[in-house]
């Protein structure tokens, strides 16, 4: 909603400035979007009166004007066709710079000095097109006054957001009552002027209306106007219309429009004659029903539609969009005026099932005031009569069979005081709701108030609505502030804390965390080579996507890293560990409420320590942080050799705990490293949040002593063969050693020359130890010797050296 | 030759050679020289046998001496060069102390995680828990039980995606608030943070997806001047103690009375800059006292007790409190991005 300053002032004297104006009104809920001063760059325009018109000498399309601005005459020097002596033009002297950025100067044209510009309407940026001649100004303007005074440029125009219960100041009278209610309900709102002259001819002798669907229309007002001439509308309601960022058509449509911003009550004018069978009914629509409305579009109807026809056709989309075979045109000399009560729930669902957005629409859906069709009809009745030489048929039609009574509120003013945090009393709580024209009875020695509703305020439904307006009255920022006995105590749950862990364990171990789109492109699964049958496939989609990119659910945090990885490595940026935790979402079939679960997921590309030699130190890397991170949650787990579309067939693990896999960890597959333009052994691993969690095991709060009596380390290097896990030998290991053997330590490994192309060399650092003596060496060769027998029993390992 | 001459020589011999020992290999070479088994001493010994007997008293005592003082010199130089000889090596052992550190790496906190965890910090000192709910929602907790019917104009205020007719993408954390409360356990004080829907195109301000944070108060007695009171502390917290705070009446509903709270341009003070698009004054907070109906939907009684709801941009702190222009930036994960927080 848009409306301009001075024509807000027609209505209410009020002592604000522009910008006091702007601030009230932001304050008192009617949030001020935009301020626009409509004469910005024109002030310097002064209004001019050509007193003389002289030939150029030298010039055959020049003349040489003589312009009284004034205080002095100017000689300006102009080129148009139309400049005749005594018309009023608007002048530029030098120095004034106009809205396209020309700066006006003095200069010689053909040898005469013109010592500023007579100016055209595109000159002042008042249209697009361009003008061949100068702006004609009316003959009214003040010779050497501001042209922006003159032409009424010189307002305000204010771009209001109005929430939805601000419905009542989508008209400028609405806006005017609160205007009112801020100056404290003295200064009395300026009501338009309605008082119309009928002939002897009556509307209900000449028009029949029937309204069918008493629910979708509550109420319905018809009036015949006759003889109208269509011509443009005064400038003056142009000028308003223009503000309020509607263009003006013809008068009657103007007026329409005009009654509309100030009654919030939209009108719509039908071509009388186009009425077949004098008829006007408001009907629902047939199933297939065709219309094409004002804005040239065929439409296709629905049994929910209410429309207003004729015996024979449809004449309009009600309070929607007209149509366009009753609409007024320059040949319209008769006109049905309707001014109507629609149902604000089928208003909205009919306007936006075709996507039309009309002034009227978003009024009605937003809903209006039934009890002022009738003022608001009178007022346009009253203004075609004055701007469109109309004759008003005597009478109005009103269907309104149901007349709406007014909402009545028990109100208790403890209540009030309660929820505020106030002390008010009966009276002061009575003045507030007064001033916002609600009527309200005290009853006797009582802190009940009965409050009666105006129709206008069909916001207000409750004791809820009433203490907001008292809030609002009071002013938000007087309502005092005060602390809150509490009786709780704030926490962060086991789980909470355990994310908050799991994100500081990744971090120290290098990983920086990201935050991707949950919605994404389904392509990506296609170039992560995704099995067409894979359960990462069953996506949640959207019904209606912005666009392909955030078309679906991710049902994997692996495509975001893979991505992120991927631009970064774009940037230059190819050394890079991340992690994310975030939700995947999963479809569970028709009705069915989508699976969420949280995931952890982590890539690192680029990583240099290539501890084992063999090629893959960003999965060393990542198994590194994990292990790390499983050993501070207290899980037990297991790496097995697996595979997955994406990944390297030789290089992924699946983790697993008590026999349930929890996450994968690999590098990613050859294909997926060209597609994404990422370093070749780029390794991601994706953990299930709640899978890990199940499977913490409880730590005892009890430390563990430390030990007593030395260490005794030996080293043993095996040969074996190159497929047999190294976990494999540290179970075979650990079961020989026994209690004795504390800890293995794997420090090198060996494939290459110097060994079969089928073998490898493993070489461990064993340390032994006992908590309840020093161990002798005796004892720790049978021990020794155990391991290196199993180790060659079970997977016929040969020791190297000694 | 007269042993005890050469003996008086050898002490010349000795005090010459020491004094001119320049480390200790040089000393080892003197030792062997004088006390090895061929060394001088040792000569000198040998030849004891050629002395007559009144004499080797005499002599035995004075090689005694001669041998005791080089045993004497040799400690003491030897200590001597040892300081030195370290004093050598700590002054070769010199380092350029600027070059640069071993690169320990460690990775950042996002920056939602980052503001969120300062977030959190200031409404558990409040007496605040943290709740989680489901990002894809049914209509009912998304729109109805907020108070908002089908057909309610404020369904236009948000773009909402849906999955299905009963599904949809949360366009705001709110129904984490009816989760709440429907669970019965009163006093209530929580907050959700949480990720969001918009069917907005992503630009420098928009993201489809974007994240906020709701907090409600449920409680006998709750009432607007407490919301005030707890709002303030909360901005202040946030935005900085000597930010201006202020109420304006506004609109969502699931609240009445409603709130917008102002705070003064963190980067013009209030004067008025293109940031608070010249109003001085930033939006960063709904709020209001919860609707009676949203109570009683969720099965509380609205003449028992009472309540107030706010509602955060999660993503719009971060980038008001570091200055941020693009939200875009949040879900870029630029490593030059994400190594500033």
């Amino acid at each position: 909603m848009k409306i301009s300053y001075k024509w807000l002032k027609s209505y209410i004297d009020f002592p604000y400035s522009p910008e006091e104006l702007s601030k009230k009104l932001t304050m008192a809920g009617l949030e001020v979007e935009e301020m626009e001063f409509l004469g910005e760059n024109l002030e310097e325009i002064i209004v001019g009166k050509i007193v003389e018109i002289k030939d150029h000498p030298d010039a055959d399309k020049l003349v040489i004007c003589i312009v009284n601005i004034g205080e002095e005459e100017l000689q300006l020097i102009t080129g148009a066709p139309n400049v005749e002596e005594g018309i009023k033009v608007p002048v530029a002297k030098s120095g004034t710079i106009l809205p396209n950025g020309l700066e006006i100067e003095k200069s010689k044209l053909r040898g005469k000095l013109s010592s500023g510009m007579i100016c055209s309407e595109d000159e002042l940026g008042l249209t697009d097109e361009r003008q061949s001649g100068i702006m004609i100004l009316d003959d009214s303007f003040g010779v050497g006054n501001k042209f922006v005074n003159e032409y009424g440029l010189d307002d305000y125009v204010y771009k209001l957001d109005l929430t939805p219960n601000y419905a009542r100041c989508l008209g400028m009278l609405g806006i005017a009552r609160e205007i009112k209610a801020m100056l404290g309900g003295k200064t009395k709102v300026k009501y338009p002027q309605t008082e119309i002259e009928e002939v002897e001819e009556k509307t209900k002798d000449l028009v029949n209306i029937k309204v069918n669907d008493e629910d979708l229309c509550p109420r319905y007002t018809g009036r015949i106007i006759k003889d109208v001439k269509i011509k443009p509308s005064p400038s003056w309601m142009q000028k308003r219309l223009k503000a309020a960022g509607i263009r003006p058509i013809n008068n009657i449509v103007d007026i329409t429009n005009y009654v509309l911003l100030e009654y919030n009550q939209p009108l719509h004018a039908f071509d009388y004659d186009e009425i077949a069978g004098d008829s006007v009914i408001v009907r629902k629509a047939e199933e297939g029903e065709k219309l094409t409305t004002l804005d040239g579009e065929k439409r296709s109807l629905n049994s929910d539609n209410l429309l207003i026809t004729d015996e024979e056709k449809i004449l309009g989309l009600a309070g929607v969009m007209g149509g366009e075979v009753s609409e007024v045109t320059e040949d319209s000399t008769n006109i049905f005026l309707e001014s109507a009560y629609f149902n604000p729930l089928n208003i909205r669902k009919t306007a936006s099932e075709f996507g039309i957005h009309s002034e009227a629409s978003h009024r009605f859906e937003r809903d209006t005031d039934i009890e002022s069709v009738i003022e608001a009809s009178n007022r346009a009745a009253y203004l075609i009569q004055k701007y469109a030489d109309g004759t008003v048929m005597r009478g109005i039609i009103d269907k309104y069979p149901d007349p709406y009574e007014k909402k009545i509120i028990e109100l208790e003013t403890d209540r009030v005081n309660q929820i505020l945090g106030l002390s008010l009393e009966n009276s002061q709580i009575k003045n507030m709701l007064v001033n916002l024209e609600f009527k309200v009875e005290v009853y006797e020695n009582s802190g009940l108030l009965k409050v009666s509703v105006p129709f206008y305020r069909t916001d207000v439904e409750q004791k809820a609505d009433l203490i907001e307006e008292i809030a609002r009255m009071y002013g938000y920022n007087n309502i005092p502030t005060t602390t809150t006995n509490r009786r709780q105590q704030g926490y962060r749950t086991e789980l909470q804390k355990t994310q908050i862990k799991i994100k500081d364990v990744l971090t120290a171990g290098g990983l920086n965390e990201i935050k991707t789109f949950s919605l994404m492109d389904k392509k990506e699964y296609n170039r992560l080579e995704i099995d067409s049958d894979s359960d990462l496939r069953n996506w949640v989609k959207i019904k209606n996507p912005l666009n392909k990119a955030f078309e679906i659910m991710r049902t994997s945090l692996i495509p975001g890293a893979v991505e992120v990885l991927s631009n970064n490595n774009k940037r230059q940026l190819s050394e890079m560990a991340i992690f994310e935790i975030g939700r995947i979402y999963k479809n569970k079939g028709e009705e069915q409420r989508p699976f969420e679960e949280k995931m952890i997921t982590g890539g690192s590309m680029g990583a240099k320590i290539d501890s084992w030699s063999n090629s893959a130190p960003d999965f060393f890397y990542l198994k590194g942080v994990l292990e790390e991170l499983f050993q501070r949650l207290n899980i037990k787990v297991e790496y097995q050799a697996g595979q997955k579309s994406f990944l390297h067939p030789g290089r992924t693990a699946f983790i697993k705990s008590n026999g349930q896999q929890i996450g994968i960890l690999g590098e990613l597959s050859y294909e997926v490293i060209d597609e994404y333009d990422l370093v070749k052994g780029t390794t991601i691993f994706e953990l299930r949040f709640d899978k890990l969690i199940e499977n913490m095991q409880k730590k005892e709060n009890n430390y563990q002593p430390l030990p007593k009596f030395p260490a005794v380390n030996r080293d043993l290097a095996i040969v074996l063969d190159r497929d047999i896990p190294t976990a494999q030998i540290d179970k075979i290991m650990k079961k020989a050693g026994g209690t004795l053997l504390e800890d293995i330590d794997l420090f090198d490994l060996y494939e290459g020359d110097q060994i079969d192309s089928d073998k490898k060399s493993l070489a461990f650092n064993l340390k032994f130890r006992s908590n309840e003596r020093t161990l002798r060496d005796k004892e720790v060769n049978e021990v020794f010797n155990e391991i290196v027998e199993s180790l060659k029993e079970k997977v016929g390992a040969e020791i190297r050296g000694k | 030759m007269d042993i005890l001459k050469r003996i008086k020589e050898l002490e010349t011999e000795v005090k010459n050679d020491f004094s001119s020992v320049n480390d200790l290999e040089e000393l080892e070479d003197l030792r062997i020289k004088y006390l090895g088994k061929n060394g001088e001493i040792s000569k000198i010994f040998n030849k004891m046998s050629e002395v007559a007997d009144d004499k080797k008293p005499v002599v035995g005592k004075e090689t005694n001496i001669i041998k005791n003082k080089i045993e004497k010199y040799i400690e003491e130089y030897k200590e001597e060069l040892a300081k030195k000889q370290k004093k050598q090596k700590i002054e070769e052992e010199k380092i350029d102390v600027t070059l640069p550190g071993v690169k320990k790496k460690m990775g950042h906190h996002h920056i939602l995680t980052k503001v969120m965890r300062e977030v959190e910090d200031v409404f558990l000192g409040l007496g605040f828990t943290i709740e989680e709910g489901p990002e894809i929602e049914s209509e009912y907790y998304n729109f109805k039980a907020l108070n908002i019917p089908e057909g309610h104009p404020a369904r236009d205020l948000q773009d909402t995606f849906y999955v299905d007719d009963n599904f949809l993408l949360r366009t705001h954390t709110s129904p984490v608030q009816v989760r709440t409360m429907e669970k019965n356990h009163l006093p209530i004080r929580m907050i959700a943070p949480g990720r969001v829907y918009r069917s907005d195109e992503l630009d420098a301000s928009h993201s489809p997806n974007f994240h906020q944070v709701e907090g409600l108060v449920i409680d006998e007695d709750i009432s607007f001047s407490d919301l005030k009171g707890s709002i303030k502390t909360i901005v202040k917290k946030l935005y900085g103690e000597d930010r201006e705070i202020r109420f304006r009446p506004s609109y969502f509903p699931f609240t009445e009375p409603s709130a917008e709270v102002d705070v003064s341009c963190v980067v013009c003070e209030g004067k008025g800059c293109s940031l608070c698009s010249n109003t001085g004054w930033l939006e960063v907070m709904g709020s209001g006292m919860v609707h009676p109906n949203v109570l009683k939907m969720s099965g509380i009684d609205p003449n028992v007790y009472s309540g107030f709801a706010f509602g955060m941009g999660w993503d719009r702190i971060a980038m008001l409190k570091y200055g941020i222009d693009d939200i875009r930036l949040l879900f870029e994960n630029d490593a030059r991005f994400l190594e500033q927080f």
